[in-house]
């Protein structure tokens, strides 16, 4: 199945939020160029055209899977950039905004560049990777929703740093983080895979019910609703599971979540000499 | 030098607040707000003279103000109050939270022989438009002498409704009951006032007529793609429904000052709820209080007295004797002092503190010797001291929705409050800080669904703080024009953020010629609500007022509800063209 | 501007018009004989094959006030994908599902043809902001019921038996907040809550520091209410509600006040009933007591009711019982929020989701319907879902095809928990609603309750509040057709207001604002002067703001519509 390539360049510097959901392998397949310069966009709260945004060349697929788009440069105005993908590929050359990726199903996104807040925002599959860094909540759930009502499943990859609150109320999927993380991750996380390369700057896994986090680099406190269970010699990260070597601090909880304890958190030891106190509840 | 690394919070002072209220470009404020309080053995290790000049840096900016020996002891940690100087060295990175972090920032101070800048000088250090002061003071319209009472005041959210104002040739000469803030607000609300629109032509300030700074203003607002309509606190609930329907018909955002000040605490609500009480009902019944990150005795003079610690009511008669008091903060303050147990916490730490305490209301084991600073035994017995009260209420501020956590805390916060209701009753309180941010967000909650940081660019509201909200938007430049009515951003957002307003339109309506005024393009003046017009407010608690109309306003100033009505009549014509 | 309806049916209760074609002329804003209006300059809608009735009044749905916005603030999920977009010079936006903006709601009531609604439980300190919410709600007209069961005033009035007073009190409270009706939630429970205490409290149980029981209180604003000689009835969410077994605290409320009613009209108005008509003695064993509610009500003419009947899916609880949601709280564990009231009352919300594999929900789910079946006098039942507690009010046109047809309900029954179905009378009833009765049930009876003259009837000199429903009484069989009368009443062919066409093909093409009714009691001048000065001392000592200020002046309301009452007070 050969794919095809659509490539997208940017006719000016964007200053206001671009409403770009259309940019979806989805939307795009199987339609003339023409047609797909007619899908709508938002610049602010314009009602424009993508050609009036765009330079548009080269073809589609008839299915998204065989659809390929490239956004030559990108511009952090870029929002929503493959929500609800459901196959296919995008890859970003540079920057996108807020949400892309949000609810994704299926498909690819690769950005070279940086990616703003709500990053896979409720995906259920697919893979995200993201080679700079990401804003806050990146696979997290909405301002109101309950514990797991994030992200659903998929992988979402970040080789730079990420902020605040990621994978806020995920259920399901896996995040990688290569470099360093704000405070927060995995709040009200009910289930999947949160790990950090990285450090942290506080308060991980606050409210966790479910799933695991690993923290290969420092983190300055451990909450004290979490109790140390046990070292283990090394852990695997990331979608692809690669082991590394340990010591880690094995740490269960949130207890103010649910009594059992459901939540693990793995956190290097020797990143965090201070943290051997803890070894003293080992019995 | 020295390598001391300090904590920097900021916050309100007394001082402060009359200060803002007698002029912003005046003396009193510069010596008020321009200065960095310093524990006494911190200055003697940097070797640092109180009363000398500091020069503050963070990683966000550096700026010069003046060393002042701290009473209390807070070793570690430094204090400068809330405007201009204090946020040329704060982050307006809000970490998804729309909140920018204004307390527990890493600080180095050094001496130095650069003087203090005034406010001009800052504000000119990074806005993009020239900076121009054009105050003047209102004239007295006429002669008259009468009193009136149960007037309310509109400084800060306790909106006290026993004040007995009485006017002399049009000028209000007496605040009997008043607090020293509002005070203050009563008899110098005329100062640095400018009563002619003026617009900025070619770089010049001219002044205008009414009619053509609405049109500059609809013209601004209509040719834009993404504006920004913010402030709003310190207006009545009347002109914020006009406000919404003018976001929702330009198709821009609205968002008010909760943004800086207790967005967080509806970020928490949104996760939990809140439970919580009219302040009579803490009067009549409260026999433990809890005032939590938040300087009442600073900051609202007359909480205690009125409606808290203080207060007689029907159930606790006794007033102050029959009252237990734990004060809970960062440094020892006015208000600690006069606390049963003071109860210092690590800056940044209060969601730990809060989580402790849950955990031994249900007898979980604590496993660290002591958590945020505060010893173990201590936690316990203020859980205690909880779980036996027969009506507790925590008030808590800004100490904890700033600081690291923000939305976090204020969501362990209320879930301690509704753990408690398992063994008594207990409620809790944000202290809102202007007399009508409470209304404001009421108001864009039943219009639109959302309390604050409304997006209407699609035709219908969407909200996501951290994104949609004020803050974030002008940090990442996405905003192309800003309409500000009653605030002052340039006085109290981060130094940045200053610098992404300065670069757009901006439309100013104010009673003041405030220091964001000398950035706008379009400058309108108002009325004040509650002394030269009605307007309903609604107080920290939501009870709402009806504030009066004391004085008649200077001759052709409008209230921000008729000018907001002529900008709405307008900004429809042009759209409709 | 002047409207003449041509050719409808006309469902016309109270001037017992039953589907004869009668037509309807409209003249600013009432109306008017037909040969008034001047057919060349009129707007003629031709209602050929339509039904035609008059805007419909719901008396109990809670739309504006503190707890509301309490309620949208708490849930901000409800709104993210309900929404309505501005269309300019048309219509508003607006969001939300369970606790809609305001400007929905206006909207989504007049779509169906709703033209009045009665906002039900405002805290007295606070009605200043239901009343800023009720301004901002489009096209309805509007009323709200102070809350006055835990009152601290008028209690100790109650408690001393100076009734006279504590009416000349309660008709300045009234118009000082511009209120229409007295209501009472399980009274007492308030009270007992600035305790923490109040779960269960039942009817002759003694409340925390009164000599007094809800019965006292329920009697004494009884008296007060018949001595005012108020339009509407005291209004009363009973004590106990959503305890198993509450059915018997229903009775006994209804009973308390049968010897206080004199003439041939109620004297109570019991609320959402369903909430408070169970058997049982736990969630498990959880009955229905509508036969027993429904019997009291077919033998005693002093109580009216409205239904509180459930609708499956998401809802938001949000009551003055403030320790029931404490006790809700827990039951479905989540978000929590309350607000005490100084020396008023009280308020809880917590969201909640009715289920029809729960047992319980089903259960709840035939009751009401059983009530509505049961009790003959369609004059007396009015068919609610005590939004958005039961379910949000955009659910009536299901709930009238229930009304109207077994097949409905059938449908409905065959998804619900097998126990409930089998344990419920629902199955067993076969009545059906007329489409006379529900004009009865959600217009002429309802407005006739509240006292509200020019409401809920077409005759000469009624508000020109008109709906037209897309139904063909003639070729429409209801009962098996349950669907399309679904349909017409979710979106009415059109809704007149005040004389405007507002809805038309149910899309919303004109926004414009109604009026807010409320009363003022007359109180001879020397006996209200001497209670305002016995309560000031008490005022000051309780209250955190001043009297003068607790006072709501007219001009602060968009349209007043002041009524004044004329008392038995001497």
């Amino acid at each position: 199945m050969k794919l095809k390539e659509i490539r997208l360049r940017l006719k000016y510097d964007f200053k206001v939020p671009i409403d770009v959901r259309c940019v979806s392998p989805d939307v795009f397949a199987g339609k003339g160029i023409d047609d797909i310069g007619n899908l709508q966009v938002y610049e602010g709260n314009r009602a424009r055209i993508l050609k009036d945004l765009f330079i548009i060349e080269g073809e589609v697929g008839k299915t998204p899977s065989e659809t390929q788009i490239t956004i030559e440069g990108g511009s952090p105005k870029l929002r929503w950039i493959g929500y609800r993908m459901n196959g296919g590929k995008i890859s970003v050359e540079g920057d996108v905004g807020h949400y892309a990726a949000a609810r994704m199903h299926s498909g690819i996104i690769e950005v070279q560049g940086n990616a703003g807040s709500r990053l896979g925002a409720k995906m259920e599959g697919g893979n995200v990777e993201v080679f700079g860094n990401a804003g806050d909540h990146a696979g997290a759930y909405y301002w109101g929703e309950k514990p797991g009502m994030g992200m659903k499943g998929g992988t979402i990859v970040i080789h730079g740093n990420a902020g605040s609150e990621i994978g806020g109320g995920m259920s399901k999927g896996t995040i990688l983080v290569e470099g360093n993380v704000g405070q927060l991750p995995g709040i009200d996380m009910t289930g999947g895979r949160i790990d950090i390369e990285g450090d942290c700057e506080g308060k991980p896994g606050a409210r966790m019910k479910g799933g695991r986090i690993t923290i290969l680099g420092r983190v300055p406190m451990i909450l004290l609703s979490f109790y140390i269970n046990n070292i283990v010699e090394s852990t695997t990260i990331g979608p692809k599971k690669v082991r590394v070597e340990g010591p880690f601090y094995l740490f269960q909880g949130d207890v103010m979540a649910n009594i059992r304890c459901g939540g693990r958190f793995y956190v290097s030891a020797r990143s965090n000499p201070h943290l051997k106190p803890y070894e003293k509840f080992l019995s | 030098m020295s390598g001391i690394i300090l904590k920097l919070i900021t916050g309100r002072t007394l001082d402060q607040g009359k200060a803002l209220e007698t002029g912003k470009f005046a003396r009193d404020y510069k010596e008020s707000t321009a200065i960095c309080e310093i524990d006494s053995g911190d200055l003697r290790k940097l070797s640092v003279k109180s009363g000398s000049n500091i020069k503050v840096k963070t990683a966000y900016g550096e700026v010069v103000v003046r060393a002042v020996a701290s009473k209390a002891s807070h070793a570690g940690v430094i204090f400068i109050p809330m405007g201009p100087w204090a946020n040329a060295v704060t982050d307006s990175n809000t970490h998804g939270s729309g909140m920018p972090t204004l307390k527990g920032i890493q600080a180095t101070l050094e001496s130095t022989s650069e003087p203090v800048p005034s406010i001009v000088d800052l504000i000119r250090e990074v806005s993009r438009k020239s900076v121009k002061v054009r105050i003047s003071s209102s004239a007295a319209p006429s002669s008259s002498e009468y009193t009136l009472s149960n007037v309310g005041c509109s400084f800060c959210g306790c909106v006290c409704d026993d004040i007995e104002i009485t006017v002399k040739d049009s000028k209000i000469v007496r605040a009997k009951r008043a607090c020293p803030i509002g005070m203050t607000k009563f008899l110098n609300y005329q100062l640095e006032r400018q009563t002619k629109p003026i617009v900025r032509k070619q770089g010049k300030l001219v002044e205008t007529s009414i009619d053509e700074a609405i049109n500059m203003a609809a013209d601004i607002l209509v040719n834009a793609k993404y504006p920004i309509l913010y402030g709003w606190s310190s207006t009545s609930n009347g002109a914020m429904r006009l406000g919404v329907e003018l976001a929702e018909l330009v198709g821009c955002v609205v968002d008010n000052t909760a943004v800086m000040c207790h967005g967080p605490t509806f970020l928490g609500t949104h996760q939990t709820g809140i439970v919580t009480a009219t302040l009579g009902q803490i009067k009549n019944r409260a026999d433990l209080i809890v005032y939590w990150g938040c300087n009442p005795a600073n900051a609202h003079l007359r909480h205690m007295i009125r409606y808290s610690a203080l207060a007689k009511g029907r159930f606790v008669p006794e007033g102050r004797k029959g009252r237990k008091v734990i004060a809970v903060d960062v440094r020892p303050t006015s208000t600690s002092k006069m606390a049963d147990m003071f109860v210092r916490v690590d800056s940044g730490m209060d969601y730990e503190l809060l989580t402790s305490l849950r955990m031994a209301l249900k007898d979980y084991e604590i496993e660290a010797p002591s958590v945020a600073g505060v010893d173990r035994e201590t936690i316990i017995e203020m859980a205690d001291m909880l779980m036996s009260a027969k009506f507790g209420v925590i008030f808590f501020g800004v100490g904890i929705t700033m600081s690291v956590g923000k939305n976090r805390n204020v969501e362990e916060a209320i879930k301690l409050v509704q753990d408690l209701n398992e063994w008594t009753k207990f409620v809790i309180m944000p202290m809102r800080g202007h007399f009508n941010v409470a209304g404001t967000n009421a108001v864009m909650t039943w219009l639109t669904g959302f309390p604050y940081a409304i997006d209407f660019s699609r035709g219908y509201p969407i909200y996501d703080p951290g994104i949609t909200t004020v803050t974030d938007i002008l940090a990442r430049g996405e905003a192309d024009a800003a309409l500000i009515v009653a605030s002052d951003p340039v006085s109290h957002f981060p130094r940045d953020l200053v610098e992404r307003l300065s670069s757009i339109p901006t439309i100013v309506i104010d009673p003041r010629w405030t220091p964001t005024a000398t950035i706008a393009d379009v400058f309108i003046p108002s009325v004040y609500i509650g002394i030269e017009c009605e307007g309903t407010v609604y107080r920290m608690d939501k009870v709402p007022l009806r504030l009066k109309k004391v004085v008649d306003p200077p001759q052709e100033v409008l209230s921000d509800e008729e000018l907001l009505t002529m900008l709405i009549e307008r900004v429809r014509e042009k759209i409709r063209r | 501007m002047e409207i003449l309806i041509k050719n409808g049916y006309v469902y016309d209760p109270i001037n017992r018009i039953n589907g004869e074609r009668v037509d309807i002329a409209i003249k600013d804003g009432k109306i008017v004989s037909t040969d008034l209006i001047d057919t060349r300059r009129a707007k003629v809608i031709d209602a050929k094959n339509k039904t035609v009735m008059p805007g419909g009044v719901d008396i109990h749905s809670h739309i504006a006030g503190p707890k509301v916005t309490a309620g949208r603030l708490m849930r901000p999920e409800d709104h993210y994908k309900v929404f309505m977009r501005a269309i300019p010079g048309v219509r508003r936006s607006g969001t939300g599902r369970t606790t809609p903006s305001t400007n929905l709601i206006g909207y989504k009531y007049a779509r169906m043809g709703w033209t009045t609604v009665v906002e039900p439980a405002t805290p007295p300190l606070e009605t200043r902001h239901t009343h800023e919410e009720l301004d901002d709600i489009p096209i309805i007209d509007k009323l709200c019921f102070p809350l006055f069961d835990s009152n601290w005033l008028l209690l100790d009035y109650i408690q001393d038996k100076e009734y006279e007073k504590g009416a000349a009190l309660l008709a300045y409270l009234l118009y000082a907040v511009k209120g229409y009706a007295i209501k009472l939630v399980a009274p007492g429970a308030a009270e007992a809550w600035g305790y923490g205490k109040g779960v269960g409290l039942d009817i002759d149980d003694a409340i925390p520091g009164y000599d007094l029981t809800p019965r006292e209180i329920i009697r004494g604003l009884c008296r007060i209410n018949e001595m005012l000689k108020l339009p509407h009835t005291i209004h009363v969410h009973c004590n106990r509600l959503g305890f198993p077994g509450n059915y018997e605290t229903t009775l006994k409320t209804m009973d308390a006040v049968s010897d206080l009613a004199s003439e041939d009209r109620p004297v109570i108005h019991i609320t959402h009933v369903q909430f408070t008509g169970y058997t049982g003695w736990s969630w498990d064993t959880l009955g229905t007591g509508a036969e027993e509610i429904a019997r009291y009500m077919n033998t005693h003419r002093h109580v009216s009711l409205d239904l509180g009947q459930i609708v499956f899916g998401d809802a938001t609880t949000m009551t003055a019982d403030a320790p029931l949601e404490f006790v809700l709280h827990h039951l479905a564990p989540g978000k929590w929020s309350g607000s005490d009231v100084e020396a008023e009352t009280a308020a809880g919300i917590v969201p909640l989701r009715y289920r029809k594999r729960s047992y319980a929900n089903a259960m709840q789910w035939c009751i009401g319907l059983e009530v509505a079946l049961l009790v003959q006098d369609a004059w007396r039942v009015i068919p609610t879902t005590d939004h958005p507690n039961a379910g949000r009010f955009t659910r009536y046109p299901w709930l009238i095809a229930w009304l109207m047809s077994r097949r409905a309900r059938e449908k409905v029954l065959k998804r619900v928990n097998r126990r409930a179905a089998s344990r419920a009378i629902l199955p067993t009833l076969d009545r059906e609603y007329s489409l006379y009765e529900v004009a009865i049930a959600t217009r002429a009876a309802p407005a006739k309750l509240l006292g509200l003259k020019h409401k809920g009837h077409l005759g000469i000199g009624a508000d020109a509040d008109v709906v037209i429903y897309d139904i063909d009484p003639k070729s429409i069989d209801p009962s098996k057709d349950h669907a399309e009368v679904t349909n017409a009443f979710r979106r009415a062919a059109y809704t007149i207001k005040g004389g405007k066409i507002v809805v038309k093909n149910g899309e919303i093409v004109k926004h414009v604002y109604g009026k807010t009714y409320c009363l003022k009691p007359c109180v001879p001048h020397d006996l209200l002067e001497s209670v305002v000065e016995e309560i000031k001392p008490k005022f000051r000592e309780w209250y955190s703001v001043s009297l003068e200020n607790y006072i709501i002046g007219e001009h602060e309301i968009r349209k007043p519509e002041v009524i004044p009452v004329e008392t038995l007070l001497k």
